[in-house]
């Protein structure tokens, strides 16, 4: 009996403990939620979605810098385009360089071959008696600096970045990559600021004085802008609405549809700066 | 106990609907100010004073204008009396953002200028100055004043009272070329010889308070022959021209190379190639004591050292890798932290930090000629700014860090070439030439900002 009574204690203590507890997890979570400052509450919510792509430099950039950014400035005010079904990386296609290529043929020495032959002498022979026939490389159109952009002003840009700013998929990646990045939707969304940065403007009495403010921007299936919301104002109007003016100006692609459901119904954050 | 489990699912579904993206616009680009430098009634002043005022309000003008990246610059002449009646409404409607309204009468021989600086959106003076100008003070006067505008708008100093010195061979009379070290303003005005040693001088490095200005000669030296014979052999000495008195004396004339000198921030600690130990390496030493320390210790020749202001941070060329290319390192212990930083370019050059240390420009030998990059200190961010324009070399940014000035070589025929500085922006937009029919020129060095 009295063990029964004590059984009961426990687990009733037990209960009441965990219970608090609980209430305590759950007090820390809303006091961290509601009631921090809007920076740090934001620094503990948003998750910035960072591309990550690795630089090799192969060559000495042929673009100079005032050439790169014409060609951004041209690119950016895009005619809407398709979004393609899957996502694109975000990354340029290796020019292909002209060179000469050594075709082999029927009866040139081939890996199969050489297992046959061990004696380093020998292979070497092999190698001089190899007929290869060297075929010129068909000449490749050349690409005016001004001509990588389409007349229109609105292609990206196969050729934009040559040698020197050569961008590769790479293999090596860092930085805050989640599984997210190389879906449709993170590759819709990572291309929106290129859209916006070139309306992206401010006085200099605005300059260097660590503003930033975040908005919300709700786009349709067309690409066009429902509304936007300020989720974090800098506390300078003049600032934050310049923000909005430059996502105004802005023409954004047509989303997929399933992109669009998303953006239509909860948007997506732009952070000015970040 | 159900109720416990959910409440917290119910927490963490709370957590991860407040996950939400955000994507980063980045930094906004600066809209330019539009500044008004008005131009006064002049009725009442004679001839020469109106041709002084004139001269004297388009150099400020001229001045703003290389700070086109931040200023449009315009003129106006809606209001002959802006001095005295201010029309703030009226600038607002036109978008202006400064305007200076001046007022200018007759001093003796020369002018009094009275300048008000206006900011309009604040709607307040933010800067008065008055300046009496005389034809032999007006560019140095108008520098001044255009500084201290410039001051009051942005914060900042500007580079419109320093000065660049350089190197010229306008004095090749014969097949012995010489090359002489000069000075003149930031805008090629007011040129001024400064050595004469009938030979040529090289890579000039001016000290942190302005006064004396580092560079190499190639001087005739005795020497004695394997059969113990005398002859005269050349030496790259180092020398040292004081701005003050114009005195020179040498710093060093060890055998061999003394040369590419640079002034750290302590007028008495240079940095320097020298070839005593039969390659070159570079060197720290301290002017006072002569004192010297290796910084460099390396089999391959390491030349031409740059130091940022904090002296935590020296670039260099050398051929280690079997092409000159440039590497950084820390220059207070030998060999400490090198690191290649260049990895392409068939032959590169003149590696230069900025004033804030941050970034490094250098030229580099591409297809037929040489042209201007920017490269960050950590290797980073490569950025061409020339092209199409000359062989481009002798990079140096401006003490604020806005400019570049380097040297242009146009091939005339197979007997002539001309080689003139030039100033662009920090991302490359030529502003224009700093030197016309002054021979070639070599090596600018920009003189620092004093406070």
């Amino acid at each position: 009996m009295l063990n029964a009574h004590l059984e009961q204690d426990i687990k009733k203590s037990f209960l009441i403990s965990f219970g608090v507890h609980a209430l305590l997890i759950l007090f820390a979570v809303l006091t961290t939620k509601f009631l921090l400052g809007p920076s740090s509450k934001r620094s503990l919510e948003i998750e910035i979605i960072q591309s990550s792509v690795r630089v090799d430099v192969v060559g000495m950039p042929k673009f100079t810098a005032q050439e790169l950014r014409e060609m951004q400035k041209n690119a950016a005010p895009a005619e809407p385009e398709a979004v393609p079904e899957k996502a694109a990386p975000a990354v340029a296609e290796t020019p292909k360089e002209e060179i000469k290529e050594d075709v082999i043929k029927e009866g040139d020495l081939v890996i199969e071959e050489q297992k046959k032959q061990n004696d380093f002498q020998s292979l070497l022979s092999n190698y001089s008696a190899k007929k290869v026939n060297r075929k010129e490389a068909k000449p490749q159109p050349k690409q005016a600096a001004n001509t990588v952009v389409s007349g229109k002003g609105n292609k990206i840009i196969d050729g934009l970045i040559l040698e020197g700013n050569k961008v590769s998929a790479g293999s090596a990646l860092v930085g805050d990559i989640t599984s997210e990045t190389s879906s449709e939707f993170s590759a819709y969304v990572q291309a929106m600021p290129e859209r916006v940065r070139v309306n992206w403007r401010l006085p200099s009495y605005l300059m260097n004085r660590d503003l930033k403010c975040r908005i919300k921007v709700y786009l349709n299936n067309n690409g066009q802008l429902i509304k936007t919301e300020i989720v974090e104002s800098s506390g300078v109007e003049e600032f934050d609405s310049r923000a909005i003016n430059a996502i105004k100006e802005a023409s954004f692609p047509p989303p997929s549809k399933a992109v669009g459901a998303r953006l239509s119904t909860y948007g997506i954050i732009l952070g000015f700066p970040l | 106990m159900k109720y416990i489990i959910s409440l917290f699912v119910l927490i963490f579904s709370l957590q991860s609907f407040a996950q939400e993206a955000v994507i980063a616009v980045g930094e906004a680009e600066q809209e330019k100010d539009k500044l008004v430098i008005d131009s006064p009634e002049t009725h009442s002043l004679s001839n020469t004073q109106k041709v002084l005022a004139n001269e004297l309000l388009d150099t400020l003008r001229n001045n703003f204008i290389f700070y086109k990246h931040k200023f449009n610059t315009v003129l106006y002449n809606k209001t002959a009396n802006s001095y005295t009646k201010e029309n703030l409404e009226k600038w607002k409607e036109d978008g202006i953002q400064y305007f200076v309204a001046t007022s200018i009468v007759s001093s003796g021989q020369g002018i009094e200028a009275r300048f008000k600086l206006w900011n309009v959106r604040e709607g307040k003076v933010i800067f008065t100055d008055n300046a009496i100008v005389n034809t032999s003070d007006l560019r140095s006067k108008a520098h001044d004043v255009s500084d201290k505008f410039y001051r009051a708008m942005t914060g900042k100093p500007s580079i419109f009272k320093s000065k660049i010195v350089f190197i010229s061979d306008r004095t090749t009379r014969s097949r012995d070329i010489e090359k002489e070290l000069y000075i003149m303003d930031f805008d090629g005005r007011r040129v001024e010889k400064l050595t004469t040693f009938n030979s040529i001088v090289l890579s000039p490095s001016i000290s942190p308070d302005n006064t004396k200005i580092l560079f190499s000669v190639i001087e005739d030296k005795a020497a004695l022959s394997s059969r113990n014979k005398k002859k005269i052999i050349k030496n790259i000495n180092l020398k040292m021209y004081d701005l003050l008195t114009k005195q020179l004396s040498t710093i060093s004339s060890k055998p061999g190379l003394n040369s590419g000198a640079t002034y750290s921030r302590d007028p008495n600690i240079i940095y320097l190639t020298l070839t005593q130990s039969g390659n070159a390496d570079i060197y720290e030493m301290n002017l006072t004591t002569t004192r010297m320390r290796k910084v460099t210790s390396h089999y391959a020749e390491d030349v031409d050292p740059s130091v940022t202001a904090d002296g935590s941070m020296m670039t260099f060329l050398s051929n280690r890798p079997g092409r000159a290319h440039i590497y950084t390192m820390d220059p207070r212990q030998t060999e400490k932290d090198v690191k290649r930083i260049s990895f392409v370019g068939k032959f590169n050059a003149t590696p230069r930090f900025s004033p804030d240390g941050k970034e490094i420009v250098f030229a580099s030998w591409v297809d037929n000629g040489f042209d201007i990059y920017k490269i960050g200190a950590n290797g980073q961010n490569l950025v061409r700014l020339t092209k199409d324009f000359g062989s481009n070399e002798d990079p140096v940014f401006s003490p604020d860090g806005e400019f570049i000035v380097f040297t242009s070589k146009r091939v005339i025929n197979s007997r002539k070439a001309v080689q003139d500085l030039y100033i662009m922006n920090r991302e490359g937009e030529v502003l224009g030439q700093l030197t016309q029919n002054f021979g070639k020129n070599f090596s600018p060095q920009f003189t620092n900002i004093l406070n």
